[in-house]
Formats: structure tokens, C-alpha cells, sequence
């Protein structure tokens, strides 16, 4: 070989590496998984809100409902579980540390949330795109609220005007960073942060939903009704009660419905976005709520206030081997307990809000409407009373008899005993009887050991 | 002879003589001589370089030739190593000339990208030859490595969640303590994803391991845990025609399953008894889920409820007790395992032509009747159409299958894949299969459905038969490549190679197999009314399949310099990049109604709907493991390394990479690392004023560098990932599966050496010396952090910890013996420790995390990643009860002790640091003995300086689980007892936190050290000249290995490296390596 041909093999060789040199940067911008994408475009932010695995189903809390008188353990149950487990049981001091917990699950929507609210301001929003730029952001503000009043249920005393601005709240998170440092906001701010994101909300969400994993406009205002029931503010619980049932008031007829096709004796009769839903979330199957699941039995005062001919009873109960019932009503139509809102919720809220705001007959009338679609065809005889207080008390058991094991027990005991109702729960277990006195600080239940060590912020006295 | 990495050289000895002549040239006489005999070297060539002067030795040895005062004599002869003597006015000299040794010739260091020679490079390595790689027999190359490699450890039951754990292998320690922890594995010159089983061991010529960051950094960012550069045989130019046929057969004795303690069949119905009296089992029989239960359970349930008569219970009952399930699992599950290997390899050359042709097939199977087939083909050519050019080109192709066998001891005979029973039966008194309760309750599946669904009892003993995984693997690996020599001294080369490895994984369950017919049964809609059955999973088998295409190229240009001026300066440089890009394609897909002759499935499968349970009415759909996935990692590297040799006796060396991965969602700088080495060396036996006769060799270096480590999973930026459809909403949806965190960097891994190489006079031992000092910074932590932000994981993964590591690697080769009869004796021995320096969060600061631990990395500043500590034990109370320390007062508040040992450390007394867990010592030591053609060598191995928690004994466990360690015969039964035992009392309701204080107490602390004979390895060669026979060599030869433990620190009779699994059957081998 000549040394023309070695001289220009050598230039070639390095022509080529140079030339490697300047495309391989580019060459190195390739995705090493082609299921990731860095999410920038509102395709891309709703893709993240119909996670409906983290945004409806991770989980809303459990440990008040496992804390709740909805169901009780017989001794040979409550000795085989485990240490923290027990002590729940019994409204004790217990141990809960890491991000699988009520804490860690519900912040999960949180977090997401606030990545498509960081994202979205930097997309700019036109004719073309605002019914889908509305609906994300609108979503984005309604699951961040969802969540947050789950868990001011679950870690803050109930809500006190006259204390609230003091009270601890929870963390209202409100960036995707995690170098922002958590605090707890006052109860005060919390309920006003969720009533504000909410309401700004409502004019960009639709009015129905095209699927019930996802917000809408009579979800918003549900939460709302909420919101204001578990404040005590019951006149404006009725209020937005009332505006999401002038969108959906639809209610299952228990005895013949579409929505329940194997009838209501089967197990898991309601099928999951059934025409009473307005939002679909579950409570956390994987923290305490196993103890109501499979192991425990319902309360049996719970059982016993329903009348023979409600088929309620049919519809939510089947019986243990042990004789005593468990609950199979869940509106998701599987064995996740369902803590998202209905109609029926609807119905209750406003008629406690007209009986409270003295609209007595208003209220009974909604009370009747609901009961009609659950009781046999021709047993059914309309409720009838003009007394306040007789017709609270209806109001307060049918909401007993119809939300069962949807996670809002807690928030009742909260809110009714803030209000005077004093009611005591007991469990007994081993021959000694454990007790839960109204007020109690138990009531606000501990944000995990970890997060108060990493974090600094106080922890809810027990 | 061993194949160590041993140095012959010449020790250039001056004869002082009073200078004659101060200047000018002058004739100088000498005599050469060769350094082992004394005896003269005839016919050896002499150069003077400055004078230009040449001269041959005569038979006497003695040569004279002119020169001047300082001067250079190059000394050369057949079968010597050439040395250089340096003239500062002698006139009379004797030089001393070593045999070269033709094995020490043959050792290469491979680097993967250069092939050196040990006296060019300073940096640390080893190379095993194939002679040492054929004393041990099996399938995998790798396992070879084990007990003959310094500085390699086999981590036996170390447990990592990290994926890149698969080898199990350490080099030098650890580097990173979240980081992959893998070696990085090389085939000749490219690295190697493939599954490393497809590598026949019978292709393999040698494997070089690099070490320190010298050797290693030339592999760059991967190669922070150290390389293996496995290099597979070749065809030689000018060679007849050779075949080498090596087949052999190792049988593998059955597992000694008396090994681990198992709970006596008698003493475990008593404790079953005991917790049915107390209610234990009412929630399994009043559960809607109907969970299983053990036989004596249901036995005992049936008597509570009159369904069984006194007599007949007691009666059955007995018989259990009499009943130790693992006569059966040895009697019908286990038998000896069969490996058959066979390996023909042809190869020869012409002059412009050499070739290789090889193929092999292994079959084994094991144990469990698991059944392992593989056929590998090989074409190596290399062409030289002109003098200065080279292609060479090749293809390896493997084909394996491999078919699952019967499930292992302990994993049938139980209850939910939970419960161990040791009386549960798996055959009959004819052998035929029993039903094992599985899921369900067996009294409820045995009436559920009046007899209208199909069986759903689990007969493990024919199961396997029916319910099995195979997977079968193809591999192609072709490279091409090209050598040009541009001028003498500079070539240029290129390569390419193409891998693909497919493989199919097919999950089946046949019509007869258990999780078809539980998943149909589970689906089933009995119409109660008219007795009919709705199928909803069609009748038949079902079939997961998956696969996985594993693809890879890489290219590489690079400039070879290589060049020796005026005899003194040797340039020995490289450059060049490369570019790897490997991927993924990856499918799963579930069939219904399969069956398998003819081949049919069921279509429109609907995974949407949700259908009740038969049993518990809960609502699911249909399994549906669906999914495609594709990753794509790609690779771009410039590479140089160089090295200056100074007259033999200084090296001076360095390398610098640069490496670019696609890091999703990383900035364009962080994709780039840069990584460097340097390193020098000194032979000091080549100096003029080493007179050492005695240490005739004796070489010292030093080398630093850096390498790196990127996972590329981290990200700076919110990544998300798209989910599959979920069967609510059945929206497209993502979610992000890794919380942001801009500030991640890469590892930085820091890595000094110094090392001494020496010989004695006539090689009587030689060997080396090493010190190095490993240094990590910026090492990704599992950070504990505020979680409210995500949600997700109690950590993130932050750039939080350092670690330092150091050790001592020393080996040594001595002849013993070396006559007719040989004896040589090989000595390895490591140190090595690796302590966590800085690490981000407050269990870092707590050696309480090693409490009950051992088997993973747990970081805590100033400690070992692998330690143990363990509880304070204050012994048994007057009840039993085990007894703590909560400061200096005794303690039965378990709880508080944990709580008090984590949150206060040390200080809380509750608890005491014991040590390391894994060996600071370890290595081997290797004899072997040659006499005539009989060959034997015995490979004993150790490990010393750690510690290890024996398996105690545990209410918990044995209520949930069956199994325990031993001491339900030594239990606290009556005050008094607590002055003979430390097992604690029995209480109700089982307390989890007093079984797990006790468990994890400092007296279940045993030491690991440990004595081991790995392998013994008896050979005959028979030699064509003695025996004229067919062939050119034939060699016949029987190994067993597993051969158990000579010493070990622990009375418990335990096996360190087995704590809780069954100790690897001893196996024997009988082979026979032939050369034509």
C-alpha cells in the first residue's frame, strides 16, 4: 500500500470520529424507555389525571373508619392481629411510620395535582384547546381539595370557628418540589383553601363527567356540601347540596334497577358507576380497613336499626360463618369499599341542612324521596313528623343506615360530638371494655412518627 | 506447573572492576550465564547500542566486545528473556540470563482493548488460565472464577434489591452502596448483556480481571465493581489441523434436607393443639374466604364439631405425629442430578487463513427433574489478504431450553405458599399424589359446587407435570473486524459486533394443571337453580407468554501506537471511540382455553368485566398480563490510554475516557462523564544497583484513578411513564414513577494501588503484594424524606453518601517439589473492608439498623455496608420471659427496647454492635501435585472475620409460618427452667415483638468463619510419546466439589454460606479432554 492511502485512510478515520463527535450528542437524546415522556402538553396532564389507579383508587384514609363503630371484632379475631393493628382497635397509641400509609396515600393525588398546575401555566390557553385546558385544571384543583379534606378528617380536630384559626391543620402542599418544607397550616386556612380551590374550580369543570373517575361541576359542588357539613356550617351545606342534586338527583330503586343486575342479594350487587355516583374514590384497602374487609363483623346496633322491610339490608349485608353480617354494599361493585360521593349522600346533606335551618318539611321530603327507592315495593310508609329534633334524629340514623363504611363515620362522630352529641364508643374485647369519650384527643389521629421527626411539626397530642 | 503471572527476567549483575580507561572504546569480555543452572549460555547475541558493536557468545559463554564507558548491552538469546545491561566503565562482566519461560509468554492481560504483556502494565489484575479454568467443571464460566481468583468473592446469601445484583460477585468489596453492584462482564472486546449461561466454558481461553481503577477505568463509567474480560479461543496462522473433544458428566448427589432444623411432626401438632385451645384458628373457619388449613387443624375443628370420634382423631393424629414429610420429598421429589457436556473444537491455519469451528451440547438435569438443554455453535476466521491488513470475522450461536421442575423442599407441603406442615404427606402408600390444601379450605372445595366444577385440589407431586415454565433462549453474536497496519508501529483497527438474544418464557398450566383449573373454578357461575355452570375463563390450559429480545451493537475505531525507539523507549498508546446501542423489545401476552395438541386458544377474551369469585363473591376480571415495552440504552465513548517504558525498568501510564449515555430527562452536560487513570512503575531488579541474587525479580507500582457510576433511572426532570388501560375508567394514563430531583450527579469512585511483584532465584515463590485505598463520593443514598410532597416511598435517591474501602490482596506461587515429582502450592488471601463515611438521614447515624440484619447494605457512618448487632440479652426471667435492657435496668417492654434502639442508638444500652458481615479475610489455598501423567489438585478456601444470626427460634414463625429454628424441646416450661435455657416461654396471644427481641438477641449471634474444600481435581494425561497412541494428548480426569466444610467457628453445625437455604449437593465429575 502506497502512503497516499495510508495518509488518507488516517483522515478518513478521524473525518469520522469527528463527525460521530458532533451527531452524537444528538444520537445520545434518545428515550431509553419508550413509555416515558416528561409531561408538557395538556394530552399529557389529563393522561396523568386519569391515573385513576393513584388519583381514585389509592386510597382515601382508613384509620378512621378502622377507628369508627361500624363494625366490632369477636376476641379470637382481635388476638390474631398484630400489635398496631390492636391498638388501633382499642383508640390506643399506636406505631405508623412510612409513605404506605393514609398520609403518604392521600398525598399521592396531591402531588400530581400539582405538577399539572405547575405545568399548565406554561400552556397557553386558546379557542382551540379551552374545553380541554378548563378541564385539566379545573380537575387539578377539585382532587388537590378532595384530598386535602380527607385528610383534615383524618388529622385535624373537627372544625371549631371558635378555635379553628389555631388549631393545627394538615400540610396544604402546594408544590411538586420537595425541597419546600412541610408545615401545618391552621385548621382555618386548610377549610378555606379547600372551599376556594373548589369554587374556583366549578366554572372550569363540566357538568357531567364523560367517565365518574374524573371531576365535575356536580362533584364540586358535592364536595362543597361536604366541606361545609363536617364545619358545621349547615346552611351552606344545603346550599351546594342542593346545586349538585339540581344536576344529578337520579337514586337506584333498590327493589328493580338496571344499575344492580343480579339483584340485590347477590354479592356486590351495585355496579361501579352506578347512576348515584357523582365521584368515584375507595378507601385505602391496605392500611387498616383489612380489619372491616374479611375479619370483622358490623356493629350490631348498626344492624339493628334497619327495619325488616328496608332492603338495605339485603343489599349491603350477608351473613359470617359466625352468624353476625358483614358488608358487601359497595358502590364499586368489587370488594373496594367505596368513600366516593353519590346522590344519596346529596339527599342527606340537604335534607340535614333544611331540618337544621328549620325547613323541617323540606328535609322529610327528601328523606322520603331517598327511602322510597329502599324499601320493598308497597312496605314502604313515608316518614311523617314536624318536631326538629325527631326529624334530626331521622335524618342522622337514615345517614347511619345508608353510608355505611364510606369513611364519613368519622367525620360524623367528629362534627356531631363538636356539637354537643356526646357519643362514647366502646369495644370489648378480652372481658375489658376500651372507650373513646367525645372530644377525645384520639380524635385527631397521628400524622406518621417519620414525617414529624424529618419535618419538625408538632404532632397531635394523645 | 501453575499458571500464575509470574516475571523471569534477567538480573544484569555488575562486575566492579577499577576503571582502566577512563575514556574512549575498549574491549570488554563477559560471560553469560543462565541464572537457575550456572551453567554457560552459548551462542547468545551481544549489542552495544552507542558503539554499534555486535557479538555472539562462545561455548564457554564468555564474549568480548568493544565499547565504550557507558554504554547499553542488549543481550538476546533463544529461550531467554532479552535484557539490557548498562555499562558504566567495566571491563569485565557476568550477566545472567533467565529461561523464558514459555508459559509465563502465554499469560496475556486482555484487556478488552489491548493485549498486554504483565511487564508493561502498573495497574492490578489477574489472569486465569485455561488450565485453572478446567479444574473446576459446570456450566456457567463464571462460577469457575470461585476459589481461584484473588480478590473475588462469592457473596452467599446476600440479598439486594438492586436488579443489577445478578453475578453475586465482588471484586475488592464494594464501590457504591445503591448503585449497580455487578462487575461488568466482557466477550473478547465488547461488553456482554446476553445471559452469560449461553457462554460455553469449553470456548473460553482465558479471563482477565481488572481491579483498580488503572486497569479498569478504560471500561469506563460501567466499570466501577471492577471487569471480567472473559476471551474466548482462537484459530492460529500456521497451524495443523487441531480438535480438542472434552466430554464429561457430573452427577450431583441428593440435598441433604436433614440439614436445616425442622420442627419434630409431634412437637408441632402439640403447638398447633396448643394455639386451636386458644381460638388461633376461629377466624380461619369463620372467614368467608375460607382459608386453608393444616390437616391436624381441620382434624382438630372436625372433633370440636363431633364430626370425628375421640378414638379415630387420637388415631389419626398419631399417625401424623410418626410422620416426617421429608422421607417423602427425598423419596419421590429428589434424585441425583445429571450434567452431560460435550465440546469438539476444530482449528488450524494457513499462512494468510486461521480458523476455528466448535460446537457443543450440554444437557442437564437437576435435582428437582428440572430440565436444561443447550447447543452452542462457533465460526472464528481470520483472513490476511495483504501482509499489513487483517479481517476477522465470527458468529456464536446458542440455543437453550429449559423446563421447570418439581417445586422445592418446603415449598409444596405448605399451606398458602405460607404455612411450612412437616407430617403433610405428597404421596400415598402407593405413590400416588395427595392433595395438598393450597388456597381453600379442602373441606369447603371438596363440597363447594356439588361436584360441578372441575377438581380443585393441588397434587404437588404430578403438578409440575402439568404447571410448569419454560424458557428457551437463542443467542447470535457476530463481530467483524478489520487491522491495518498504517506504518510499522501504527495500526488501525475496527470492529463491529451484533448481538440478538430472544427468549421465550412460557408460563403454562395445562387442562390438568392447578392454576388453570383453580383460576376457571375461581371464575365459574353456578346457576344454583338449574345446576348449570357458566364458564367465564374458558375450559382448557392457559399460557403466559413472554418475550424478550435482547439487542445490541457496538462499534469501535481505534489507533494502535506501538513502538520501541533507540531499545530504551517503548511507546505503547491507543485512542478511539465507540459507540454501543442496546435494546429491548420486550411482549406478554395471557391465552385462555389453551391447548397445546392441536394448538388452539380462546379468542375475545373480555378483561374488562368483572365477575364475582365463586367463592368469596369478590368482584375481579379476568387476568390480563398484556404489555410491550421497549429500552433503549445507548453509549458513546472517547477512549486513550498510553504508556512509556523508560529502559525496562520505569513505566509510566495513563488513561482518559469520556462517556455519554442517554439519561432521560438528564441536561446534555450531565450525560457526559469524564474518567481518568495514571499509574507508574518501577522495576527495581532492572536497576544497575540491585544486587539481590537471591530476589532475582521485584517490580513496585503505583496507580490512581477515577471511574463513575449513572443510574440511569434517576432523573432531574418529571418523568412519567404510561400505563396499561385500567379496567375502571380505560383511559390512556400515566403516572410518574420517579420523584424529580435536579440536583442528582453522578458516583465518583476513587481508587489508589500499590503493588510489589517478586520472584525468588529459581522461582521458588513468587507473587505479589497489593495495598489499595477505594474511595466513593457523591454515592447515591436512600435519603428519608418528607414524603407529603409525593406520597411514594419513604426515600429518594440523592447524591448523599461516601464510603471507603481497603484491603490487601496478596498471592503467592511456590514450588515446592520440582523433580519427577511436582508439588506447587498456590496462596491467596484478602483483606477487605468497606465503611460507610457520610451518609444523608438519621438512620445513618444508628447502628441499630443492623440489628436482625447482615444481608443487605446497611449504611451507618463508620460501619461496614454489611454489619450486625444485636439485642443486649438479660437472659429469662422467673416466667420465661426474655429479658432486654432498656438503659441499665432490665426490660420486658419489647416495643420500648426497638423504639429505644432507634431513635437513641447506642446509648439506649438496648443493644451491642457485633461486627462485620461479610469476610474481611478471605481466599485460597491451592495444592497440586504432578507425577508421571497423574495430576491432583485440592482447592480449600476460607473466609474469616464475620458474623452471621443463626435461625432462632420463634412462636410467630412457627404459628404463621411452620418452620423455626430449633429449641420447642428447650423452652421455658416451669420456673427453674429459665437456669437451663434461653428459649423463652410460650405465651397467648403470640407476641410478635418479644419472638422478634428474642430472634434477634445477641446470643443467636454465631461467627462465620469458615474453612471450606471446594474442589479436588485428579487427572491422568496420557502422552502420545509414552504410549503411542491416536492422539496427540488424552487426558482423563474426575473433580468433586461441594465437598462441605474442614472448619468452622460455630458449634451449631451451621454452614455460613447456607443459613436458611439447603447447602448445594456435592457433585462429582467424570471427564475426558482429548487433543488429535
Amino acid at each position: 500500500m502506497n502512503n497516499q492511502i495510508k495518509t488518507s485512510s488516517v483522515c478518513l478515520f478521524f473525518i469520522f470520529v469527528s463527525f460521530v463527535f458532533v451527531s452524537c450528542n444528538k444520537y445520545l437524546d434518545k428515550k431509553p424507555n419508550d413509555k416515558l415522556f416528561v409531561p408538557t402538553t395538556l394530552t399529557d396532564l389529563q393522561s396523568l389525571l386519569d391515573d385513576d389507579a393513584n388519583m381514585n383508587l389509592r386510597g382515601t384514609p382508613s384509620l378512621g373508619e378502622a377507628s369508627s363503630d361500624e363494625f366490632f371484632l369477636n376476641d379470637g379475631e382481635f388476638n390474631s392481629l398484630g400489635e398496631s393493628d390492636q391498638a388501633v382497635y382499642l383508640w390506643q397509641n399506636y406505631f405508623e411510620e412510612g409513605s404506605e400509609t393514609d398520609w403518604g396515600d392521600n398525598y399521592v393525588p396531591v402531588y400530581t395535582s400539582n405538577l399539572v398546575l405547575e405545568t399548565i401555566d406554561n400552556i397557553e390557553k386558546n379557542a382551540d384547546n379551552q374545553v380541554e385546558w378548563n378541564n385539566v385544571k379545573g380537575s387539578a384543583l377539585f382532587y388537590r381539595s378532595y384530598y386535602f379534606l380527607c385528610l383534615l378528617w383524618n388529622y385535624a380536630k373537627a372544625y371549631d370557628s371558635s378555635t379553628s384559626g389555631k388549631d393545627p391543620g394538615i400540610v396544604l402542599k402546594t408544590s411538586s418540589d420537595f425541597n419546600v418544607k412541610s408545615v401545618r397550616a391552621t385548621n382555618e386556612e386548610c377549610y378555606q383553601k379547600v372551599i376556594n380551590d373548589t369554587k374556583a374550580s366549578i366554572p372550569l369543570l363540566p357538568a357531567a363527567p364523560s367517565v365518574l373517575t374524573r371531576p365535575s361541576k356536580t362533584a364540586a359542588y358535592g364536595l362543597l356540601a361536604r366541606c361545609y357539613l363536617s364545619m358545621r356550617d349547615y346552611k351552606d351545606a344545603l346550599l351546594y347540596a342542593d346545586s349538585s342534586l339540581q344536576l344529578n338527583a337520579q337514586l337506584m330503586d333498590y327493589n328493580n334497577d338496571a344499575d344492580i343486575p343480579d339483584g340485590i342479594a347477590s354479592d356486590e350487587p351495585f355496579k361501579i358507576f352506578n347512576k348515584e355516583t357523582l365521584f368515584v374514590s375507595v378507601i385505602d384497602g391496605d392500611n387498616w380497613i383489612y380489619i372491616t374487609a374479611y375479619i370483622g363483623s358490623v356493629d350490631t346496633t348498626l344492624f339493628g336499626i334497619y327495619d325488616v322491610n328496608d332492603l338495605r339490608r339485603t343489599a349491603f349485608y350477608k351473613d359470617n360463618a359466625d352468624g353476625y353480617k358483614y358488608f358487601k354494599g359497595s358502590y364499586t361493585g368489587d370488594s373496594y369499599n367505596f368513600s366516593g360521593m353519590g346522590t344519596d349522600e346529596m339527599y342527606l346533606i340537604r335534607a340535614e341542612g333544611y331540618i337544621r335551618t328549620g325547613q323541617i318539611q323540606k328535609g322529610i321530603a327528601d328523606l322520603n324521596t331517598l327511602l322510597s327507592k329502599r324499601y320493598a315495593t308497597g312496605t314502604f310508609k313515608p316518614i311523617s313528623t314536624t318536631n326538629q329534633a325527631e326529624a334530626l334524629s331521622d335524618v342522622l340514623n337514615e345517614r347511619r343506615r345508608e353510608l355505611v363504611m364510606r369513611g364519613l363515620r368519622w367525620m360524623d362522630l367528629k362534627r356531631l360530638n363538636a356539637g354537643g352529641a356526646n357519643i362514647t364508643l366502646r369495644h370489648t374485647v378480652n372481658n375489658t371494655t376500651y372507650t373513646l369519650l367525645p372530644g377525645a384527643n384520639h380524635y385527631a389521629l397521628q400524622i406518621p412518627d417519620d414525617i414529624i421527626q424529618i419535618t419538625g411539626m408538632p404532632q397531635n397530642p394523645q | 506447573m501453575k499458571n500464575r503471572i509470574k516475571f523471569f527476567v534477567i538480573l544484569a549483575l555488575t562486575a566492579y572492576t577499577p576503571m582502566l580507561h577512563a575514556q574512549g572504546i575498549f574491549t570488554m569480555k563477559g560471560i553469560i550465564k543462565d541464572s537457575a543452572t550456572d551453567s554457560p549460555v552459548t551462542s547468545a547475541t551481544i549489542r552495544a547500542l552507542k558503539s554499534r558493536q555486535f557479538a555472539v557468545s562462545n561455548r564457554d559463554g564468555t564474549f568480548t566486545i568493544r565499547t565504550g564507558n557507558h554504554d547499553t548491552l542488549i543481550i538476546s538469546n533463544v529461550g531467554y528473556t532479552t535484557k539490557a545491561v548498562w555499562i558504566n566503565g567495566e571491563h569485565n562482566i557476568t550477566v545472567l540470563l533467565s529461561e523464558s519461560n514459555a508459559e509465563l509468554q502465554d499469560v496475556t492481560i486482555n484487556t478488552g482493548y489491548q493485549k498486554l504483556k504483565p511487564n508493561e502494565v502498573n495497574g492490578s489484575y489477574v489472569v486465569v488460565t485455561n488450565k485453572i479454568l478446567n479444574q473446576q467443571t459446570g456450566l456457567n464460566i463464571l462460577d469457575r472464577l470461585n476459589g481461584v481468583t484473588s480478590s473475588l468473592l462469592f457473596n452467599a446469601g446476600k440479598e439486594n434489591n438492586n436488579p443489577q445484583n445478578t453475578t453475586g460477585i465482588t471484586i475488592r468489596g464494594l464501590s457504591t452502596i445503591n448503585g449497580p453492584l455487578d462487575p461488568l462482564i466482557v466477550v473478547d472486546n465488547f461488553i456482554y448483556d446476553g445471559n452469560i449461561n449461553n457462554i460455553n466454558p469449553n470456548d473460553v481461553e482465558s479471563i482477565t480481571v481488572l481491579k483498580d481503577a488503572a486497569a479498569a477505568s478504560i471500561w469506563g463509567a460501567r466499570a466501577g465493581n471492577g471487569v471480567i474480560v472473559i476471551t474466548t479461543k482462537k484459530g492460529k496462522f500456521n497451524q495443523k489441523i487441531q480438535v480438542d473433544f472434552n466430554t464429561d458428566v457430573i452427577v450431583a448427589e441428593k440435598p441433604d434436607l436433614y440439614y436445616n432444623y425442622q420442627i419434630p411432626s409431634s412437637d408441632y401438632i402439640d403447638f398447633e393443639q396448643l394455639l386451636f385451645s386458644r381460638g388461633y384458628y376461629n377466624p380461619k373457619f369463620t372467614s368467608t374466604l375460607h382459608p386453608a388449613v393444616s390437616p391436624a387443624v381441620q382434624l382438630f375443628q372436625d372433633r370440636k364439631l363431633g364430626l370425628v370420634s375421640a378414638e379415630d382423631s387420637a388415631s389419626q393424629i398419631d399417625v401424623m405425629k410418626q410422620t416426617d414429610n421429608r422421607n417423602q420429598y427425598t423419596k419421590y421429589y429428589y434424585r441425583k442430578g445429571i450434567t452431560q457436556q460435550y465440546a469438539l473444537n476444530l482449528h488450524g491455519g494457513s499462512q494468510n487463513l486461521a480458523w476455528l469451528v466448535s460446537g457443543a451440547y450440554d444437557k442437564d438435569i437437576d435435582n428437582l427433574r428440572a430440565d436444561y438443554n443447550k447447543v452452542n455453535l462457533r465460526f472464528e476466521n481470520t483472513y490476511r489478504p495483504l501482509k499489513s491488513m487483517t479481517l476477522n470475522a465470527g458468529v456464536y450461536y446458542t440455543n437453550s431450553t429449559s423446563k421447570s421442575g418439581l417445586p422445592a423442599y418446603s415449598l409444596t407441603a405448605s399451606i398458602n405458599g405460607i404455612q411450612q406442615v412437616p407430617y403433610m404427606n405428597l404421596a400415598g402408600t402407593n405413590g400416588e399424589p395427595i392433595a395438598v390444601p393450597n388456597t381453600y379450605n379442602q373441606r369447603y372445595i371438596d363440597t363447594l359446587g356439588g361436584g360441578r366444577l372441575l377438581d380443585w385440589n393441588n397434587y404437588p407431586l404430578t403438578n409440575y407435570k402439568h404447571n410448569y415454565t419454560k424458557i428457551n433462549t437463542e443467542e447470535l453474536l457476530a463481530h467483524i473486524g478489520l487491522d491495518y497496519k498504517i506504518i510499522n508501529g501504527l495500526d488501525l483497527s475496527l470492529l463491529y459486533q451484533y448481538q440478538k438474544q430472544r427468549v421465550q418464557n412460557d408460563y403454562v398450566s395445562d387442562t390438568a394443571g392447578y392454576y388453570a383449573r383453580n383460576l376457571i373454578n375461581s371464575f365459574s357461575q353456578l346457576n344454583r337453580a338449574t345446576g348449570v355452570v357458566t364458564y367465564i375463563v374458558p375450559l382448557g390450559g392457559t399460557l403466559n407468554r413472554a418475550y424478550t429480545n435482547l439487542s445490541s451493537y457496538n462499534f469501535r475505531g481505534q489507533l494502535n501506537f506501538d513502538r520501541t525507539f533507540k531499545e530504551m523507549h517503548r511507546v505503547n498508546a491507543m485512542a478511539g471511540m465507540e459507540v454501543r446501542d442496546e435494546w429491548t423489545d420486550a411482549s406478554n401476552a395471557s391465552y385462555y382455553g389453551y391447548t397445546a395438541n392441536p394448538l388452539s386458544v380462546s379468542a375475545n377474551i373480555d378483561y374488562l368485566a368483572k365477575y364475582p369469585n365463586f367463592i368469596t363473591g369478590a368482584k375481579s376480571s379476568i387476568p390480563n398480563s398484556s404489555y410491550l415495552t421497549h429500552i433503549e440504552n445507548r453509549f458513546v465513548s472517547f477512549f486513550s490510554n498510553a504508556s512509556y517504558t523508560y529502559g525496562n525498568r520505569y513505566i509510566l501510564s495513563g488513561s482518559m475516557r469520556k462517556d455519554g449515555s442517554n439519561i432521560f430527562g438528564a441536561n446534555t452536560n450531565d450525560k457526559w462523564k469524564p474518567l481518568w487513570s495514571a499509574g507508574i512503575g518501577w522495576n527495581i531488579s532492572k536497576e544497575s544497583f540491585y544486587h539481590f541474587l537471591w530476589l532475582p525479580y521485584l517490580k513496585l507500582s503505583l496507580t490512581y484513578g477515577v471511574s463513575g457510576n449513572v443510574d440511569v433511572s434517576r432523573t432531574a426532570l418529571p418523568v412519567a411513564q404510561v400505563n396499561a388501560r385500567s379496567v375502571y375508567n380505560n383511559l390512556p394514563n400515566a403516572s410518574i414513577t420517579a420523584l424529580n430531583n435536579p440536583d442528582l450527579s453522578w458516583e465518583r469512585a476513587y481508587q489508589t494501588n500499590v503493588k510489589l511483584d517478586f520472584g525468588l532465584k529459581k522461582n521458588i515463590i513468587n507473587g505479589s503484594f497489593e495495598y489499595y485505598h477505594k474511595r466513593g463520593t457523591d454515592l447515591y443514598a436512600q435519603t428519608p424524606y418528607d414524603y407529603t410532597t409525593w406520597g411514594i416511598g419513604n426515600t429518594i435517591v440523592a447524591n448523599a453518601a461516601d464510603m471507603k474501602g481497603n484491603g490487601i490482596d496478596i498471592t503467592l506461587h511456590s514450588n515446592n517439589f520440582n523433580r519427577r515429582f511436582k508439588w506447587t502450592t498456590d496462596f491467596l488471601f484478602n483483606y477487605n473492608t468497606s465503611i460507610t463515611t457520610k451518609y444523608y438521614g438519621s438512620t445513618a447515624t444508628t447502628t441499630a439498623t443492623f440489628i436482625g440484619a447482615g444481608n443487605t447494605i446497611q449504611p451507618v457512618i463508620g460501619k461496614p455496608l454489611y454489619a450486625i448487632a444485636g439485642y443486649k440479652w438479660g437472659g429469662l426471667d422467673t416466667q420465661g420471659n426474655p429479658q432486654g435492657y432498656l438503659g441499665d435496668t432490665l426490660s420486658e417492654n419489647y416495643t420500648a427496647i426497638q423504639q429505644g434502639a432507634y431513635n437513641d442508638g447506642i446509648k439506649s444500652g438496648s443493644f451491642v454492635y457485633i461486627g462485620s458481615a461479610t469476610p474481611l479475610y478471605y481466599g485460597s489455598l491451592i495444592n497440586a501435585f504432578t507425577y508421571k501423567g497423574f495430576e491432583l489438585s485440592v482447592n480449600i478456601i476460607y473466609k474469616f472475620g464475620y458474623y452471621l444470626f443463626k435461625p432462632a427460634f420463634s412462636y410467630y414463625n412457627l404459628a404463621l409460618y411452620g418452620t423455626t429454628g430449633s429449641g420447642y424441646e428447650q423452652r421455658w416450661q416451669q420456673p427453674g427452667d429459665e437456669k437451663k435455657t434461653d428459649i423463652p416461654s410460650f405465651v397467648y396471644p403470640v407476641n410478635a415483638a418479644r419472638d422478634n427481641f428474642y430472634d434477634d438477641a445477641e446470643i443467636n449471634v454465631i461467627k462465620g468463619d469458615h474453612i471450606r474444600l471446594q474442589f479436588v481435581n485428579l487427572g491422568y494425561s496420557f502422552l502420545r510419546n509414552n504410549h503411542k497412541l491416536p492422539f496427540n494428548s488424552l487426558q482423563i480426569y474426575i473433580n468433586a466439589a461441594n465437598l462441605g466444610i474442614l472448619w468452622r467457628a460455630n458449634n451449631d453445625h451451621i454452614d455460613p454460606d447456607y443459613v436458611n437455604a439447603i447447602p448445594n449437593p456435592k457433585t462429582y465429575t467424570f471427564g475426558l479432554r482429548a487433543n488429535f
